[in-house]
């Protein structure tokens, strides 16, 4: 075995990722914890500054409820979420979110994030539950404040370490274990109580820009499951693991269209100049009565552009230069105010792009596109996991203990491994969170992990000897690549190991043709799926034999096998709903229509830790009293 | 300052704020008021952050 040095890390509250879920919990944690003389630990793959979904930064900030001022009420948000996931969604867990995110909004302002204000000082909106922000640093701005938290308790941050797998006694999480991603050192961390906040799952799918899709951010490529495959080793309840979310974004680049629709009022067109939205209306009647809720469901919104390009009538345009005319068109007579009006709405778009997706704005360079003269593509990208959207997969959480929720059993946000909560994307059913809902949820999770560990929390017992195991698992690709890589001339090419790369193009192509990629218009059936599923069983097998030549191919091949434990959750949800209830996200081909009297329900699922057996199961849909 | 250079050489410049505090000045509690109830569904700095007199509940 390949000779890393073993550190064993004691804690009291161990918090897995470092984005906007897990610089919650750590914010909130901390506060706590110094209270009652625990100890946090946050654990980051990357750089506190800018790790996670929102490195680069963000344009916008989608979901501000505007609380104080009486702008909506938490029960507007709870019908908002119920609309736009077809009937599927915690509202016990949404409410949660709703009436805590004003305050994480009103905290990112103290902090020094800049929100556009209007002439009033109040917020500038986007839409109804967004405001518009200056964005570029969101992310170091709220890793500061958690930063300066934990320090203030005594915490510390463990940065460029890879989480890989629970620790579990029984069915009590009591740690993880990881790796450093820069020096030959495998951590064991041990702790009373712990947080999954490491994000959703992107490219388990191969991606519609494919090459480019590697690099570019926004949403993350290094995003890996790393959430779900710790929720499920851990033997816990996920749900949701079906419904995918598909942005329709600018092509090829993925940079945001929510301004543009929302800010700026744009068109969106297929190429015979007609708008799909109203072209395609009618297609919403066989959706009731989720395609008669307003707004739209968003994968309703996909879906009616779909039937525009299945037809050959694309490219689908963003008539940008029409919308820019049409808000400066007000100051027509006034050249000054036009042309002072024309470079305000210039500079915006443009920074849309470089807040949030700077590949998009290299694209415009690279295309010479200008906004205000030209428009610019739109289509839908590939499949992401990613609940703190417009998806909803993740981890089966407990409810708050102030509703009258069937779903609760003691802490918020608790998995059903106890002293496991989850976060983020890694918590599920509880949608249209976005950046400040999870960070939100993260001060939710962060408090009450503290709770039990003050109630219930015990030394926790770890079995060093399954530590050596997991050990020697984690660090086998290191083994295979010294073992084996000269045998052949190529060492790309060898029988006895598989590189990342190639794994994951070979995880990729599944998913894409059985699964309802791009590749295949979002389509699939029981036969498809279960065809994915037997070359799914031979990558699994693979899986064991993935080289690594470095610390950071190391990490590839691991958030490779995250992937691919999302992937499974993925296909066997898809087979176990007989329905289509998403259009616009997944099609089935044999199920096509929406069965509310069967299929009104969440999907959930098991991994059973000791007989490797997938449980599929149905749990019913509480709805909120009253609302 | 971005700097933007188009292929038929055109330049555009722009510049954005990035934050309104100093780096490095972040208070977690933000100024807020806090309070020591564990067993409460407020957060620490709650119901001052959210600017309401008490944290939103259903009865």
């Amino acid at each position: 075995m390949a000779n890393w040095e073993t550190v064993v890390v004691n804690t009291d509250l161990l918090i897995c990722g470092g984005g906007f879920s897990a610089c919650g919990a750590a914010t909130e944690a901390s506060y706590w914890a110094k209270k009652k003389g625990l100890k946090v630990t946050l654990v980051d793959k990357a750089a506190l500054d800018r790790s996670g979904a929102v490195a680069m930064g963000l344009s916008a900030i989608n979901q501000y409820v505007g609380l104080r001022d009486g702008e909506n009420t938490t029960d507007d948000y709870i019908r908002y979420v119920r609309g736009d996931l077809m009937g599927i969604s915690r509202e016990d867990l949404v409410f949660n979110i709703a009436r805590h995110v004003d305050s994480t909004v009103h905290l990112f302002e103290k902090w020094g994030l800049k929100i556009w204000k209007d002439e009033a000082g109040k917020y500038v909106h986007e839409g109804r539950w967004q405001l518009m922000i200056n964005g570029e640093s969101y992310k170091v701005i709220i890793a500061e404040a958690a930063k300066n938290a934990i320090a203030a308790a005594g915490g510390e941050i463990i940065e460029r370490v890879f989480i890989v797998d629970p620790l579990m006694d029984g069915n009590k999480c009591v740690g993880a274990v990881g790796f450093s991603t820069r020096e030959n050192k495998f951590y064991v961390f041990k702790a009373k109580a712990v947080i999954a906040g490491m994000g959703g799952a992107v490219h388990v799918f191969r991606p519609r820009s494919v090459g480019e899709g590697f690099g570019r951010s926004w949403y993350p490529p290094f995003n890996s499951g790393s959430s779900a495959y710790f929720t499920i080793k851990a033997g816990a309840e996920m749900t949701c693991q079906e419904v995918r979310f598909i942005p329709v974004r600018f092509k090829d680049a993925y940079g945001p269209v929510g301004a543009w629709f929302l800010l700026f009022k744009s068109r969106a067109v297929s190429a015979t100049g007609g708008d799909y939205m109203v072209v395609r209306k009618a297609e919403l009647e066989n959706w009731k009565p989720y395609g008669l809720v307003k707004p739209i469901p968003a994968n309703l919104r996909n879906y009616l552009g779909m039937l525009d390009t299945e037809l050959g009538l694309g490219p689908l345009y963003m008539e940008t230069s029409e919308a820019i005319q049409n808000i400066a068109a007000q100051f027509k007579d006034d050249p000054k105010a036009f042309k002072k009006k024309m470079k305000e709405l210039e500079s915006e778009a443009w920074e849309d792009f470089l807040d949030m997706t700077i590949s998009q704005a290299i694209l415009w360079a690279a295309q010479n596109v200008k906004p205000e003269e030209k428009h610019s593509e739109i289509a839908a990208c590939e499949p992401y996991f990613i609940g703190s959207h417009s998806g909803a997969s993740g981890a089966w959480v407990s409810g708050p203990e102030d509703l009258p929720t069937p779903y609760k059993w003691g802490y918020a946000n608790m998995t059903t491994a106890e002293a496991l909560f989850a976060i983020g994307d890694g918590s599920g059913a509880s949608s249209h969170k976005f950046s400040s809902g999870s960070h939100a949820e993260g001060r939710i999770a962060g408090k009450a992990a503290i709770k039990y560990i003050v109630e219930k929390g015990k030394e926790p017992k770890v079995d060093m000897a399954e530590v050596e195991k997991l050990k020697a698992k984690i660090l086998l690709p290191l083994d295979l690549w010294d073992k084996h890589s000269k045998e052949t001339t190529d060492v790309e090419i060898n029988t006895n190991y598989i590189l990342p790369r190639q794994f994951l193009h070979r995880l990729q192509k599944i998913m894409d043709e059985y699964a309802g990629g791009v590749i295949s218009g979002f389509k699939t059936s029981k036969s498809l799926c279960e065809r994915g599923l037997e070359l799914m069983a031979l990558l699994k097998e693979d899986s064991a034999k993935m080289g690594a030549r470095n610390h950071h191919e190391l990490m590839r091949a691991w958030e490779n096998n995250q992937r691919v434990y999302q992937a499974e959750a993925h296909i066997r949800s898809i087979l176990f709903r007989e329905e289509t209830r998403w259009p616009g996200y997944y099609f089935r081909a044999d199920k096509p229509k929406m069965d509310d009297a069967n299929w009104k329900c969440f999907v959930n699922c098991q991994l059973d830790p000791k007989t490797g057996q997938w449980k599929m199961m149905k749990k019913d849909i509480w709805t909120m009293p009253g609302v | 300052m971005w700097t933007v250079k188009f292929r038929d050489g055109s330049i555009k410049r722009f510049k954005f704020p990035t934050r309104t505090t100093p780096e490095g000045s972040a208070d977690p509690i933000g100024g807020y008021g806090t309070h020591d109830d564990l067993n409460s569904q407020a957060l620490a700095t709650e119901p001052a952050s959210l600017g309401l007199k008490e944290v939103p509940t259903k009865k």
